[in-house]
Formats: structure tokens, C-alpha cells, sequence
């Protein structure tokens, strides 16, 4: 599973000015292969997220292609689109999201009921959620939940249906070091199993773990 | 056990005050409006029947009895009256141009002692010419023909079982009722039906008791009223003027300055009513609205989760939509039910605080202001749905996403 952005760029228009645009992603090629674990770091509103939801078909391109496997993303209808998001990619989105009135365990699954009646995974998922030191708290509602505790939610519903691709934003954003340490090991395992994995991040622990470290500096992604 | 479509149930009991919110509004939304066409319909219902059953386009009454009967809100209100004038005022209306059919009528009231099963108007036909009501003599289910001492009763009018049979009683006299009439919602459904013999009868009992104290009653050549058809092509108004011009001593009304008390309730229960539900149904939908707006971050987050997993645009619409649905139909239904079933055991009540008559249709008949009444909820459920769907839209679920905790 090979993911391939090419000459993607995103402006946004400047609030208050119509004939201004801010560019927040530069013009840029980017590759994320099976088995790769790729780790971009930046400062804050550098533009990582914004890269990272384009990859993601969250958001389109002002200009350039998404390719998933030579499938053209953004040339996709909205169902298509999203049966092939739900299908192959694990997204842990920058904040903390989980839907309110399902339990923890019913929200790690979630992804895996939407396009198929079969029985939920839940044994994967209370595996998953005891490796994120979750294990006791499967009933639980989200609202319930600390904001590390959610966090490691959102990483076991990215991986519950074991994608070619994880898109991770900030995954250990509010983690303290040893969640910090299992959510990598457990991004990293992903990629040893064959998954294509990319950590947007600030946190210095992640570049062990990368195959190849990026950096994104207002727009512009370098080596 | 959790798919996509058990989401919305699982939203509706996880957000329980939001859900009670919407279904609340429908609620009374529904409840109104079943409740107000219901009403509505049924003052109107009632006031075809009674014009139907009044058969007749113009009444003639003497002018003596106006302290006991005026004919503009006897339909409405009246208390039983005795009054009589000469028959040959009869003759006299038959030979008026324009006057198709004219049949009397004969009146008692009977007394409230204990000779009498309860103070009643007694209404006598002329079995030779009437028209107003023997047509709904044989529209009703009767004991065969009617007799001498036979009766039919209207709807409010109770009998005793006697072991002849059923029996009402007046004068000490016992009457066998035959039939009832179904009810009208008018002053008709408190009134006996007789037919002339009999109520001869039962004024000769009065007379024996020293009861009777109409000097003006004169056997044979005595009648309480004159019941009047137009020839087609002629105005009742134009015909009861000729009347009037050509009588002296009669009070002459036709059937519409009759019925414009039971109109006038009418118009006024269904302008009240309508006022009341479209204030209402406005009100549930900006409701809808509001519950929406006033959730539309946390939603637009919950909405922009389901996204990212790859749920479809469609997807998440339909599990909203679904929700809306859901609440408002089972608000709106518990509310037409409770409606019906309050109009229905508490009709009468209510029809005598709100000062109106009504017949409520069977239920069997109910159905249409039901459905129509849910169609409302689902509809202002679905535009309120939709509406809030649409601002959700505008913002892409990238950026929901990445706003903070
Ligand atoms: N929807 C948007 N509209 C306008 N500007 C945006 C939008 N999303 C992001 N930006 C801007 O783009 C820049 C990069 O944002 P982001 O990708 O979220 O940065 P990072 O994730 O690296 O912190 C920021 O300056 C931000 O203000
Ligand atoms: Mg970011």
C-alpha cells in the first residue's frame, strides 16, 4: 500500500481580506510507503495538520494529487472517498473526539460497523485498549474519561480495523511518558506488521522510532 | 448491538434532555394540532348535522312565545317551552308564493315533578305532511313504525327499563321509546320526538293533572310552529319577508339566523384553534432549531468523528435526520394520542367550558387529522434537520477536528 501526494499545496483565503490567500502548505511531494513509519515534526501552526488531513481526504488540495495505490482520491465522490478512508486508513485526529453516548469499547469499534454488519471486533479491541492501559474501562462513557485517557482512545479506534495506513496527529499530545512510550511502540508495531505510519508531532521521543524524520517549517516540509 | 443504524437510538438515549426537548415540542405541537382539527372538524361536523336535521328553510313561531323561545339560540341553548297559535296560520303560509312545503309542528315541555321522567322538550310532527322529521325517523334504527305513544329520543336523552320495554315517562304517562337519534351537538339531542296524536295525548294527561296553564291551546285548531321548504330558486330570506308581510302575530326565522349562533362557535373555536397551532407549530420548529444550534459544536465534533473513520456525507445526514425523526414522531404521536384520548373522555366537559357543541367522529374517522398531525411533526423535524445540517456543512470536518479539547 503505497500513498503518494503529489505537488499538493493548500492556501487558505485571509479572513477579512478576499483577494489574500495564506498558504499554509507549500508545494510539496510526500510518500508513505507499507512498512514505514515516517515522523514529521514542526512548530505549532506550521502547517503539519494541514498536510496531514489532505493525506487523509479530509480536505482537498488547492492544487496537486492524492494518490492511494495510483487511485486519484480527491477524484472520488464522497461515498467512494469514504468507504476507501474507513477502509484503509486509521486516522487519530489532532483533537480528542469520541461520540458521547457509546461506551469506550462501542467507540474503539465504531469504524468497523459502518459499512459492515458483521459482528464487531471486540476482543481485538479490549486487547487493544489493555495495551493502552484502557483494559479496565471498556463500559465506560467518554465523558468519563481524562483527556489522556480519551486521547488513547482515539489511537485504538485509528487501529481497530488494522489499516495499510495510519495517519496520526499529535497521538501523544497530553500523554505523560509512559503512555507516551506505549502509544509509539504501539505505532511503531503497526509499521513492523506492514501498515504505512505517519506521526505529526512535536514531541522528541517519536523520532527514535521513524524510519525518516521530516520537518515542516510555515509550509514548507524539508529533511 | 451497536451497527449504523442502531446510532441514532443510541444518540437519542445518550443525549436523554436534548431528545425530551424535541419530542416535548412535537408533543404539544401534535397534541394541539390533533387536538384542534379534531374540534374544529367535529363543530363543523356538528353543525351540518343539525342544519341537515333541521330540514326545514324557515320556522314560524307566534310572536307570543318570544319570552320562551327565540329561534336565533334555541339550537344552542334553550329551556323546554309550551307555546301555541292558531292552525290556520298554515293555510295562509301554504298559499305564499315561494313556499314549497309547510308542515306544523307541536310543542310541550313536560314538568320536572315526579309524573315525568325528566323536564324535556316534546316536539309533534304532523305525520301527514312533515318532512323535517321522519326522514330521520327511518334513517334511524327504529322498533318498526311509530305509534300512538311511540317516541324517539335525542342522543342526551335518558330512558328507564321497563318490563313493555324501554319507557319514558310523562304526565304518568309511559311513552315507548322506539329509537334514538344520533347526536348533533345541538339543543335537538335534549328533545323527545312524538308524533301529533301522541302529544294530544299527553296534553290531555297535563291538562288532568293541573299542570296545563296554556290558555291559548285550542284542541284541534292549535300549533306550536310552522316548518317551511322554499321552492327552489327562491332566497328563504325573500320568502320568510313574504311571510312576515302577509301574518300578523308570528315571528318568522329562517334556518341560517338559526344556526348562526352554532357558525358563530364555529368560527370562533376554529380561529382560536388555528391561531393556537400554527403558534405552536412555528414554535416547535424554531425548537428543533435552537435544541440543534445550541448543540452544534459538540454535534459538528461528533459529525466530523464519523468523517474521519469514513462515514459518507449521506451517512451521517441519515443518522441525524433518523434522530429527528424518531423523536419528533414519538413525541408528536404520544401527543395526538393524549389529545384524543382527553377529547374524548373530557369532550363534554370541555365543550361546555369552551361554550361549544361538538359531535367528535368515531375514531374510525380520526386517522386523517392523525396523520396529518404526525406528517407536521416529521416535516418541521426534517426542515429543522436540515437547516441545521446545512451550517454543519460549511464548516469541513478537517477543521472540526482540529479545534481544541
Ligand atoms: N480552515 C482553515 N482556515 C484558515 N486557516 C487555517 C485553516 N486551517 C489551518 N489554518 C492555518 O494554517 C496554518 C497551519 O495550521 P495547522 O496545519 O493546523 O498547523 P499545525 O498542525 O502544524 O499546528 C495555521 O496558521 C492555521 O491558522
Ligand atoms: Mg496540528
Amino acid at each position: 500500500m503505497k500513498l503518494t501526494a503529489l505537488s499538493i499545496k493548500k492556501d487558505f483565503p485571509r479572513a477579512g481580506r478576499t483577494s489574500n490567500f495564506f498558504t499554509a502548505v507549500r508545494e510539496t511531494d510526500f510518500e508513505l510507503c507499507s512498512g514505514q513509519m515516517i515522523v514529521i515534526t514542526g512548530r505549532s501552526g506550521s502547517g503539519k495538520s494541514t498536510l496531514l488531513n489532505m493525506l487523509a481526504g479530509l480536505l482537498k488540495p488547492s492544487a496537486g494529487k492524492v494518490l492511494l495505490d495510483g487511485t486519484d482520491v480527491y477524484s472520488l465522490g464522497d461515498r467512494a472517498l469514504s468507504m476507501l478512508r474507513n477502509r484503509f486508513i486509521g486516522l487519530i485526529p489532532q483533537s480528542n473526539t469520541a461520540l458521547n453516548s457509546l461506551t469506550v469499547l462501542e467507540n474503539v469499534v465504531l469504524p468497523t460497523v459502518l459499512y459492515s454488519p458483521a459482528e464487531p471486533p471486540c476482543e481485538r479491541a479490549q486487547a487493544l485498549l489493555a495495551q493502552l492501559g484502557l483494559g479496565l474501562m471498556p463500559g465506560e462513557k467518554p465523558g468519563a474519561l481524562s483527556g489522556g485517557e480519551l486521547r488513547r482512545l482515539c489511537v485504538a479506534r485509528a487501529l481497530i480495523s488494522q489499516p495499510g495506513l495510519v495517519l496520526a496527529d499529535e497521538p501523544t499530545a497530553g500523554l505523560d511518558d509512559e503512555n507516551t512510550l506505549s502509544v509509539l511502540s504501539l505505532l511503531r508495531k503497526s509499521a513492523d506488521d506492514g501498515a504505512g505510519v505517519l506521526v505529526v508531532t512535536h514531541e522528541k521521543e517519536a523520532e527514535r522510532f521513524a524510519d525518516s524524520v521530516f520537518t515542516m517549517n510555515a509550509g514548507l516540509l524539508s529533511r | 448491538m451497536l451497527s449504523i443504524k442502531t446510532l441514532p437510538l443510541r444518540n437519542l438515549r445518550g443525549y436523554a434532555a436534548r431528545s425530551a426537548a424535541v419530542a416535548l415540542f412535537a408533543f404539544l405541537t401534535a397534541a394541539v394540532l390533533f387536538g384542534g382539527t379534531l374540534l374544529t372538524s367535529s363543530a363543523r361536523n356538528s353543525l351540518h348535522t343539525v342544519q341537515a336535521r333541521l330540514g326545514a328553510d324557515i320556522m314560524v313561531t307566534p310572536e307570543s312565545a318570544k319570552n320562551d323561545f327565540d329561534a336565533q339560540t334555541a339550537l344552542i341553548k334553550a329551556e323546554p317551552a309550551s307555546f301555541y297559535m292558531d292552525a290556520a296560520a298554515l293555510e295562509q303560509i301554504r298559499a305564499i308564493d315561494g313556499v314549497e312545503r309547510a308542515s306544523p309542528q307541536l310543542f310541550l315541555a313536560s314538568a320536572k315533578a315526579g309524573c315525568c321522567s325528566a323536564r324535556l322538550q316534546m316536539i309533534a310532527f304532523d305525520p301527514e305532511t312533515d318532512f323535517t322529521i321522519r326522514p330521520w325517523i327511518e334513517d334511524t334504527d327504529t322498533l318498526g313504525e311509530m305509534g300512538l305513544m311511540d317516541v324517539v329520543i335525542g342522543s342526551n336523552v335518558s330512558w328507564t327499563s321497563a318490563s313493555q320495554g324501554d319507557v319514558i315517562r310523562f304526565y304518568d304517562s309511559d311513552c315507548r321509546v322506539i329509537g334514538q337519534f344520533a347526536a348533533t351537538g345541538s339543543t335537538l339531542d335534549s328533545a323527545v320526538y312524538m308524533n301529533f296524536d301522541t302529544c294530544k295525548a299527553l296534553i290531555q294527561a297535563c291538562r288532568e293533572k293541573g299542570l296545563f296553564k296554556y290558555g291559548d291551546f285550542d284542541g284541534e285548531r292549535s300549533i306550536s310552529s310552522v316548518m317551511v321548504r322554499v321552492k327552489k330558486g327562491y332566497a328563504a330570506e325573500e320568502v320568510a319577508k313574504a311571510i312576515r308581510a302577509r301574518l300578523d302575530g308570528v315571528s318568522v326565522v329562517t334556518a341560517s339566523d338559526m344556526l348562526l349562533g352554532l357558525s358563530e362557535n364555529l368560527s370562533r373555536v376554529s380561529g382560536a384553534a388555528r391561531t393556537l397551532m400554527l403558534v405552536l407549530c412555528l414554535l416547535g420548529f424554531f425548537m428543533a432549531v435552537t435544541v440543534f444550534a445550541l448543540m452544534i459544536n459538540e454535534r459538528q465534533r461528533e459529525f466530523a468523528t464519523l468523517r474521519a473513520m469514513g462515514a459518507s456525507k449521506s451517512m451521517v445526514a441519515r443518522v441525524v435526520l433518523t434522530e429527528a425523526m424518531a423523536a419528533n414522531l414519538a413525541g408528536a404521536l404520544a401527543g395526538a394520542v393524549t389529545a384524543g384520548v382527553v377529547l374524548y373522555a373530557f369532550g363534554a366537559f370541555i365543550g361546555e367550558k369552551l361554550n361549544v357543541r361538538f359531535v367528535l367522529p368515531d375514531l374510525s374517522q380520526a386517522w386523517l387529522p392523525l396523520m396529518l398531525s404526525l406528517l407536521a411533526a416529521g416535516l418541521s423535524a426534517s426542515l429543522g434537520t436540515l437547516i441545521a445540517l446545512k451550517r454543519i456543512g460549511r464548516t469541513d470536518a478537517a477543521c472540526a477536528l482540529k479545534e481544541g479539547e
